[in-house]
């Protein structure tokens, strides 16, 4: 047992002395592959400030730069991560939520998962937030043994990214920029060709027409629950969004139901006319992400929905 | 997709090697039960009661069914209960639901949730081939309950299996014993299983995802059905060589389920031999030779054989696409069965052609195994105009020429190793080889690995 343990040891250490040595040669930032968009953060010094919490999703079609001109003494932040889903969505509300300042939040609905986007390690770190004891709080009224899987999982996955090393390969062959010019020769072959169709809009029909058993959501709705009870011990207002496009069926059958149970005080309503202009396949950059003047319709056509909301409360 | 967290794992595995050697060698089998009845209670929780009980059921009906003529079809009747209630009220269509999985993995609070069970089938299976061998006279009854309990829920096999017959386990449990030697090679299959699942197998369900989302129609449309072949291999073949490699850390040699290269059989009879074959292996067993035996002229052989496949295919799941699945794979067999194949001319040719005949109809087939009805699966194929994805080459040539190369890496093994399990042809090798081929496999999972999860497309059934 000693000898093949010995071995092991040996075998680990010249993995990571190579591991150690490519990540030296590729010079990336380390273990930081997707960075959230919180540029504008720095910049808040106005009274109300709208934060817009999810996924690259938000990240690539929100545009404060739009929106906050139709509101007067507000700012607007995109605090879209890559690969957000609603814990990670929760972890960033929680922290937000108790800042001070007025504040409304409007959060992306994206399905649980047990396990968080390397995007929100960047976030903690930059506001030194304790995801540990962040994911603790959200998550109290999930079982000792779910607990001990999403952690299990978070773990897992901070191992791998660490050691992983598909983007510095990437980065040593310059792979990046090879792909870049790809998908920039790929867009110019393809203009004016309708690519990616409509089908991943999300359609005002199916916004009621998604059925699934509620009981199902109890998970989602006590995590909102605890959201809401610290949002108004805070005065801060929480407003839920379905995303417009979606990349898996399964994600809609999740999210549109949640949406749907939601109080209406706590959902933005989107109108069929909204929806439908914003339907094209010209406003993609791919099947699931807006590209900017995706990104440039849907900010100016969600101010009203944004309006209707903010001014009720 | 359902995955195998690989730290949690490589935790309960450290914490496994610990308690088994901390006990005498006499008592060792007694550390794997308390292990594995925990590793299973992390798994499903209280409903392991229920597995409790169906191994009392075992147990007790082990020792009567000698003497008793009705003990036999009475336990098979209440073993089976469990796995037709998990079987009939599983909602949804298995491809969607491995999906979903990965966005949402809350229990569902319905009633007949109890019985879906991870591992249940396997639970089943071995409970009812330990007691017909006990009827058969293969062996005799187990007096220790707790030995019969490490057989029906050891946690290396107790996932998607391989199944085995208690009389090949019990031996093993006896000579539990952690070594130089059985460390080695155990690592040596997780190594080789981490490779084929987080680079081969997630690579190639996530070009499959790519292509079925895209306008990929007509004939070029079995281009996925060719991919969910590949997927399926690599997926479930790479998840047994994990959990053969776990057990082999203890000494224990847990049954092949898959012969090497059985991707490249030349005929569907080839394929079932060296496919999920301790599977195929219990069905005919435990099925097709007792039904056979109450035909003594051979005259319903072939429809013996059909129904079996009939019943395999249900097993998957009850509906009447893989009912149809089931039968289209019962007819190809038994049609081979019935008439000769024989490719003329060039003998060098036969197999390659064989191959390719398999491949043709065995993608074939995948598409209407992962189709949620047969309908799409017409629209695409004979509606849908016959196009590639836009931007084909540009967008898939990376990762299409990825997955060849590590594909053709596998396979080169595979040939290699002839008939012999991967940690046998590695250990065969000189030293400076050996450990040329675990930097390899360690570097191209660094490079190329999607993620730190080992995932099963076969858990759910």
């Amino acid at each position: 047992m000693k000898q093949a343990t010995l071995k092991l040891l040996v075998f680990l250490s010249a993995l990571t002395a190579i591991i150690l040595s490519i990540k030296g040669i590729s010079n990336r930032p380390g273990g930081i592959s997707h960075p959230t968009n919180f540029s504008k953060q720095t910049q808040i010094n106005k009274g109300t400030t709208f934060y817009f919490i999810g996924s690259s999703r938000v990240r690539s079609g929100v545009a404060p730069n739009i929106i906050e001109p139709h509101f007067e003494n507000t700012n607007v932040v995109n605090l879209g991560i890559i690969g957000g889903t609603f814990l990670s969505n929760c972890i960033v509300a929680d922290h937000i939520i108790q800042q001070e300042g007025d504040k409304v939040l409007f959060i992306e609905l994206s399905p649980l998962q047990d396990n968080v986007p390397s995007g929100l390690s960047t976030f903690a770190s930059k506001y030194e937030i304790n995801l540990l004891a962040s994911i603790l709080r959200i998550t109290s009224h999930f079982s000792l043994s779910e607990k001990a899987v999403m952690f299990g999982n978070i773990v897992n996955q901070r191992i791998f990214s660490t050691i992983s090393l598909t983007h510095d390969i990437q980065s040593i062959i310059s792979f990046d920029e090879i792909q870049k010019e790809r998908r920039a020769g790929l867009a110019s072959s393809y203009a004016g060709i309708d690519r990616f169709g409509v089908s991943s809009f999300l359609t005002y029909n199916e916004i009621e027409g998604v059925s699934y058993d509620t009981n199902l959501l109890s998970k989602y709705h006590q995590t909102i629950s605890f959201l809401k009870n610290l949002a108004d011990q805070h005065q801060a207002q929480l407003i839920f969004f379905l995303p417009i496009t979606f990349n898996r069926q399964a994600e809609r059958d999740i999210v549109i139901p949640l949406y749907n149970t939601l109080p209406d005080e706590m959902k933005l309503e989107y109108s069929k006319h909204f929806l439908d202009q914003m339907a094209r396949s010209k406003y993609l950059h791919n099947r699931n992400h807006l590209n900017q003047q995706g990104a440039e319709a849907f900010s100016q056509m969600i101010v009203p929905f944004v309006k209707n909301k903010t001014d009720k409360n | 997709m359902t995955g195998i967290n690989i730290v949690l794992a490589g935790l309960f595995v450290c914490l496994s090697i610990l308690a088994v050697s901390l006990v005498s060698k006499g008592n060792r089998w007694k550390a794997l039960v308390v292990v594995s009845a925990l590793f299973y209670y992390l798994l499903i929780g209280p409903k392991i009661f229920i597995i409790l009980i169906m191994a009392g059921v075992t147990y007790t009906f082990g020792n009567i069914v000698r003497e008793k003529k009705y003990a036999l079809p009475i336990a098979v009747g209440l073993l089976l209960v469990p796995l037709i209630l998990f079987k009939g009220t599983n909602e949804g269509h298995h491809f969607a639901n491995y999906r979903i999985q990965s966005l949402d993995n809350m229990d569902s609070p319905i009633w007949y949730a109890v019985f879906q069970i991870l591992g249940l089938s396997y639970l089943t299976f071995n409970s009812i081939s330990y007691l017909v061998d006990i009827k058969r006279n293969y062996i005799a009854p187990q007096k220790n309950f707790f030995l019969l309990l490490l057989y029906l829920i050891y946690f290396p096999s107790v996932f998607s299996g391989p199944l085995h017959r208690a009389k090949y386990l019990f031996g093993q449990f006896e000579n539990i014993e952690i070594t130089n030697n059985s460390i080695t090679k155990g690592l040596r299959l997780i190594l080789w299983a981490l490779f084929k699942n987080t680079v081969i197998a997630q690579r190639l369900f996530a070009l499959l995802t790519l292509l079925q989302k895209s306008e990929i129609g007509g004939p070029y449309y079995i281009l996925v059905g060719f991919l969910f072949f590949a997927y399926l291999y690599c997926n479930f073949s790479s998840f047994i060589d994990f959990f053969q490699g776990i057990s082999q850390i203890f000494n224990i040699r847990l049954k092949d389920n898959f012969g090497n290269r059985v991707y490249l059989s030349a005929s569907r009879q080839q394929f079932w031999k060296g496919w999920h074959i301790t599977l195929n292996e219990w069905f005919r067993d435990y099925f097709f030779f007792i039904i056979s035996k109450y035909d003594k002229s051979r005259k319903y052989s072939y429809l013996f054989l059909f129904i079996t496949f009939l019943l395999i295919a249900l097993w998957h799941e009850i509906s009447i696409v893989l009912l149809i699945w089931g039968c289209l794979n019962g007819l190809w067999v038994v049609i081979e069965k019935k008439v000769s194949f024989r490719i003329r001319g060039n003998s060098r040719l036969r197999k390659p052609l064989g191959v390719v005949y398999h491949l043709t109809i065995a993608s074939l087939l995948a598409l209407i195994f992962i189709s949620p009805d047969l309908g799409f699966l017409y629209q695409k194929i004979f509606v849908e105009a016959a196009q590639l994805p836009q931007g084909f080459m540009d967008n898939y040539l990376m990762k299409a020429s990825i997955l060849i190369l590590c594909i053709g890496i596998m396979d080169i093994h595979y040939y290699l190793a002839k008939n012999k399990r991967i940690d046998e042809y590695i250990g065969m090798k000189p030293r400076w080889v050996r450990w040329f081929i675990y930097m390899k496999l360690a570097m191209l999972i660094l490079v190329f690995g999607l993620s730190g999860g080992i995932e099963n497309y076969y858990i759910q059934f």
